[in-house]
């Protein structure tokens, strides 16, 4: 109920188009009240025209006119109201999701590996929708099918109490039947949309995995899966749409029956004068109106629950407090050097310790490898220098600066990072350089991807420097991206670099080649890299061997061959596979 | 319904026609709702019913104002009462009759089509899905096959509402010609602005919708690398960039907004004058005698229902297009032809183990050759690497070992034991061979699953196969043991994990055959000498294909064929290879043992 307040109080930011959405719909529920009205008042002044002998009487004239300028106001309004509600539900998205952008675009990293990008995703698309049709067609429009719903019976009450007691009753006993009813086709489509899912998945894994489905024979095997939930969602989408039909019907068949009674029993009351023609056909026309809200309301309450669930969804993530603290008072820095320090620094993640008493200096302009096996800590090492994520205890400096005091901005524009799993955009290759600094001229975009050794090669491309990276760099192999990556993190040529594990899944020519590459990129800048290829590190000024979230070893690589029986056994096994 | 589509995949070549038109959809989509025949002519007509009776209702109202109401003296009560409740028997029967057959007949021409669909997809070759993105695929077995399932809904609602248009304008002509006749030119009036309007419309719905796919692109783009965006400081750029495009999406939506709601008031006005005009003149025709008021009130009450059918008219004029486009899309992958291997063939005996390659030549596109007449044999329980660059061929032929692909073959052929394996079933085959890939594919579903992936095996006997590989234990400490669920795409679980999995799906099966494309994804060295003792044991007796990449692999293998451009430049074993000092000593030094 508080996320269905917080919607109105959002609609109530655009107080211009709510006011205008509902004198709207206030006018242009009048219009067609007044509509019956005017009608039956026409045809009785009709009628009464048979004794005067011309239908060209000044009542006449009068009801005509009336009746046509009802008509057009009727237009109007119900343009007006479509218009002014459905640019008010626009505009609340619109609002919406710009706060779900900046928002969730400066959560930490914590946060996004907690939430995956289609989870996101199909809160911006699909509870937006369900957000929309909540304004739109559940507040801005229920009132009036309400309205409706009270004021006509009030009205045939009015002409005819039994009759319009009747019909009442008729009315609400549909609607009665219809709510849990459309309760009901919800949950089934609930189920629908699970298979949904499980359909595509099949089908996408199917697709996905072609060659292994086709040389294990399991064609099928495959079309079993799919076939079951293709099944399911047949019948459970003709049993959700039959419920809806069986109460449609249902108005059908007692409004139908309804018109006949009140024409045989208004029969009498024609006769014994108690009600007009005119008021008989009145009554029938309020009948055929009555119709409309009898069935909406049914469908209103399935848009009140999917909506509210669906703006608690969007709005549960910005609410979310997941950002990394500025300080309040921010230290200046200029003129960085790189002197990183880690003074006893613990981390734990997920509640599980993964660094622990972390004690290294790092002077300007050394470079540092970290080696271990996968999850003894050392990417986690490098994702706190950038404060990725904060650390529980212990100091982590720059310059001798405690991170947390310097701006978020200014000590990340000073650090270039080189992920493990390059991402690059679907832009052009030079908007991809510059991604870091946009107002980057094109000489130094060129001097960047020349120090990452990849200029040549995006000179061979027909486009050169503008062609377009295709969604996930499709178009270029592994090392290609790593090493435009690396041009990327230089662009800003930032004091620190940091490069993840940038030889994985490179063949051996192409690492050579990235080796030659760092080589160059590392002087003049403090450089950590974090790898398990000891190829990687033989020149590096000092190597940390991490185990289980701790430093075990210093040293370079002469040293660490004699005292780190862990970088020896690595040095073993890498060499040994090479010689042999 | 597969019979029907296997006689078409002999007739149509593999190249499909662009101009593969409309009739053709008609034509192919005619056997699918043929089958539902039954049901679609209960559909008409149930719909036939509906719209005569709900066009029937004023007149029955005029009956009764006229003939009962009015005239105190008869007494037909009791014809009236039986013609509204027949009436409205038969309008809420043949209402629900009417949902039930078109509900029940076009989700099962849905369920048909994405079934064969899949089928069909599942079947084509394999260069078919290098061309053809997942995600275009996707859209064709869910979204197109929804688009298309919706024709035999139009077309019916489309007879019901020509229909409907029909009964009106008959009975206003039969009420009082004059005044029918002057009412019914409204009609050309509003078809004719419809027309227009949605033209207009179309154009601004269709721009709403681009800028509303724009808008999740970006947000899309920006979600998944927000880590990158984060560490280039790039948040304030992107903000203004997304805003930019949330605000063209706003401004398009209330365009298309303005312009869906402006139909209204033409509709109503329209009947406003209708109105007019029906009770001057219908009042004036009442006063002089010609006409009587139950007419009068049932012809306002057809005004209020003209206009309905004729806004539906063109409606489902422009969903038929979007069908048909549909249709187009779903036809053209339907008419692709399956690969050859998926043919009614002897069952193949279980095989030792003798591989011989007998001359094959294979292309894709009939011009240039992927392989050049390429003879190969070897021996049971021997093996066999395949060395070379990237494009070599050494993948294409591995396929065709396989039997993974037969469609492209120009000469030559596989024999299994001296049998020619494409005059055998392809499900005996693959059963009898196991590929592992590159990357190890996982499905959704357990890591037990995904071991007992399409066989009837118990756990045991899977225990047994991890325990001999020596990977119990390391699937039993993850985090559910058998029992964990791959997350997307196996994410959970490391590179490595992956692989083992794979050796056990692959030795499950007790292959005679294995072929092997090796990993050349990082993995830690510890887990990397696992796997190479893993598949020591996976490979000890039994015949087998190896593409390698690092040739310190298969220094052992009994041959190894150096693949260039589709012909085997190089054969022999490591020894007498690198004394020939050709290609492959050259590729062994020059890059300390790893090949690209």
């Amino acid at each position: 109920m508080s996320h269905l307040i917080r919607i109105i109080k959002l609609c109530a930011k655009h107080p211009f188009l709510t006011i205008f959405a509902f004198l709207a719909g206030s006018f242009s529920m009048g219009a067609s009240i007044l509509f019956p009205k005017l009608l039956g008042l026409t045809i009785d002044t009709a009628t009464a025209s048979i004794q005067i002998g011309s239908i060209f009487n000044q009542g006449m004239i009068l009801l005509t006119s009336a009746i046509f300028i009802n008509m057009l106001l009727l237009g109007l309004f119900t343009l007006g109201k479509s218009y002014f509600s459905e640019s008010l539900a626009e505009n609340v998205s619109y609002d919406l999701r710009k706060k779900f952008f900046n928002h969730v675009i400066n959560l930490k990293f914590a946060f996004h590996d907690k939430t995956h990008t289609g989870n996101l995703m199909s809160r911006a698309i699909t509870d937006m929708n369900s957000v929309r049709s909540l304004i739109s067609s559940g507040i801005m429009d229920t009132p009036f099918q309400i309205g409706l719903l009270i004021i006509v019976p009030i009205l045939l009450i009015n002409s005819h109490l039994q009759l319009g007691l009747l019909s009442l009753v008729i009315s609400i006993a549909i609607v009665t039947i219809a709510i849990p009813l459309r309760l009901k086709v919800r949950s089934l489509w609930l189920k629908i949309q699970k298979n949904l899912a499980s359909l595509s998945t099949t089908l996408q894994e199917d697709l996905t995995g072609i060659t292994i489905v086709k040389s294990f024979g399991a064609e099928n095997y495959e079309m079993n899966k799919f076939q079951s939930s293709n099944k399911d969602i047949a019948s459970q989408i003709i049993s959700a749409e039959l419920i809806r039909s069986r109460y449609v019907a249902l108005k059908l068949f007692a409004f139908l029956l309804l018109t006949g009674i009140v024409l045989i029993a208004g029969r009498n009351l024609v006769i014994t004068e108690q009600l007009s023609t005119g008021e008989l056909a009145q009554f029938l026309f309020y009948l055929v109106m009555l119709q409309s809200p009898v069935i909406a309301i049914g469908g209103k309450i399935a848009v009140f629950v999917r909506g509210i669930e669906a703006s608690k969804r969007i709005l549960d993530i910005i609410d979310a407090d997941w950002k990394i603290k500025e300080p309040l008072v921010p230290a200046i820095i200029k003129n960085v050097k790189g002197n990183i320090r880690f003074n006893d620094v613990t981390f734990s993640y997920n509640e599980i310790t993964t660094l622990q008493n972390i004690k290294l200096d790092i002077e300007h302009g050394m470079s540092v490898g970290l080696i271990g096996m996968p999850g003894s800590g050392k990417s986690t090492l490098f994702k706190l220098i950038p404060r990725f994520y904060d650390i529980d205890s212990g100091i982590l400096s720059l310059d001798g600066n405690d991170i947390r005091t310097l701006p978020l901005e200014d000590l990340r524009n000073n650090i270039g990072i080189v992920p493990q799993d390059v991402l690059l955009f679907p832009i052009t290759i030079r908007e991809n350089i510059a991604y870091n600094k946009p107002t980057a001229d094109f000489n130094e975009i060129i001097r960047a991807a020349k120090i990452a050794d990849i200029h040549s090669f995006i000179e061979t491309l027909p486009n050169g420097y503008d062609t377009i990276v295709s969604e996930r760099g499709a178009n270029l192999s592994g090392g290609q991206k790593q090493r435009i990556a690396i041009a990327r993190a230089l662009i800003t040529d930032p004091p620190i670099l940091l490069l993840d594990d940038p030889t994985a899944s490179v063949d051996f020519t192409t690492e050579m080649r990235i080796n030659k590459a760092l080589e160059i990129v590392t002087q003049d800048r403090t450089t950590l890299i974090a790898t398990n290829r000891v190829s990687s590190l033989i020149k590096t000024d000092l190597i940390v061997v991490m185990e289980n979230g701790k430093i075990v070893n210093k040293g370079t690589h002469y040293n660490l061959l004699e005292t780190s029986p862990i970088y020896q056994e690595l040095y073993y096994i890498q060499t040994e596979q090479k010689a042999s | 319904m597969n019979k029907i589509k296997k006689d078409k995949d002999e007739m149509v070549s593999n190249k499909v026609s662009e101009n593969s038109s409309k009739k053709s959809v008609v034509k192919q989509i005619l056997p699918y709702l043929k089958k539902e025949w039954k049901l679609l002519a209960m559909a008409l007509f149930a719909m036939l019913i509906f719209s005569s009776s709900k066009a029937a209702i004023p007149l029955i109202i005029k009956f009764a104002i006229d003939q009962f109401v009015n005239v105190p003296q008869q007494n037909s009560l009791i014809l009236i009462s039986l013609g509204f409740i027949t009436l409205a028997i038969a309008h809420a029967g043949s209402f629900y009759l009417m949902e039930f057959s078109l509900l029940s007949s076009a989700q099962k021409i849905l369920y048909q089509l994405r079934q064969d669909l899949f089928d069909h997809i599942q079947k084509l070759p394999v260069n078919f899905f290098s061309k053809n993105s997942v995600g275009r695929l996707m859209s064709r077995v869910l979204g197109d096959t929804d688009e298309l399932q919706t024709l035999s809904d139009i077309s019916i609602h489309m007879i019901g509402d020509i229909m409907m248009l029909i009964w009106i304008i008959i009975s206003m002509l039969s009420l009082n010609v004059s005044l029918g006749s002057i009412l019914l030119l409204t009609i050309p009036v509003i078809t004719i602005y419809m027309i227009l309007w949605k033209r207009k419309a179309t154009l601004k719905f269709l721009q709403a919708r681009s800028t509303i796919s724009a808008v999740n692109a970006d947000l899309n783009v920006n979600i998944s690398s927000v880590r990158d965006i984060q560490a280039m400081n790039r948040q304030n750029l992107n903000i203004r960039a997304f805003d930019q495009l949330n605000q063209d999406n706003k401004k398009a939506a209330l365009t298309a907004i303005l312009m869906a709601a402006s139909i209204g008031p033409v509709v109503t006005g329209l009947t406003g004058i209708a109105l007019v005009m029906a009770i001057l003149l219908g009042g004036h025709l009442v006063v002089t005698g010609q006409m009587t008021i139950g007419t009068l009130i049932a012809s306002v009450l057809y005004i209020q229902l003209l206009f309905d059918p004729i806004g539906k008219i063109i409606s489902h004029i422009a969903q038929f297009q979007k069908s048909m486009a549909s249709g187009e899309r779903i036809f053209q992958i339907l008419n692709y032809k399956k690969d050859i291997i998926y043919k009614e063939a002897k069952e193949m005996p279980k095989i030792k183990g003798d591989v011989t390659i007998e001359d094959i030549s294979f292309s894709y596109d009939n011009k240039t050759h992927v392989l050049n007449h390429v003879n190969l044999s070897i021996q049971a329980g021997e093996t066999l690497a395949l060395v070379g660059p990237t494009g070599s061929g050494k993948s294409t032929l591995a396929q065709i070992i396989a039997h993974t692909q037969e469609e492209g073959v120009t000469s030559g052929c596989i024999k299994l034991d001296g049998n020619k394996i494409s005059e055998f079933n392809q499900r005996s085959i693959t059963k009898q061979i196991a590929v592992i890939p590159q990357s190890p594919f996982l499905f959704s579903g357990s890591v037990m699953d995904n071991i007992k992936f399409n066989t009837n095996i118990t756990d045991e006997y899977v225990y047994k196969i991890t325990q001999y590989l020596g990977i119990h234990e390391i699937i039993q400490n993850l985090q559910h043991g058998y029992d964990t669920i791959m997350s997307e795409n196996g994410n959970n679980l490391s590179i490595g994990q992956r692989q083992l999995i794979s050796f056990a799906r692959a030795l499950v099966r007790d292959p005679s055959l294995i072929i092997m494309d090796e990993a050349t994804a990082h993995i830690d060295s510890k887990t990397e000498i696992m796997i190479q003792q893993a598949l020591n044991k996976l490979l000890s007796n039994r015949t087998s294909v190896i593409i390698a990449h690092r040739l310190s692999t298969i220094k052992d293998a009994n041959q190894i064929a150096v693949l260039d451009h589709g012909n085997i430049i190089e054969l022999g074993n490591h020894k007498n290879l690198i004394e020939t000092n050709g290609k492959y000593a050259e590729m062994y030094q020059s890059n300390g043992s790893v090949a690209a």
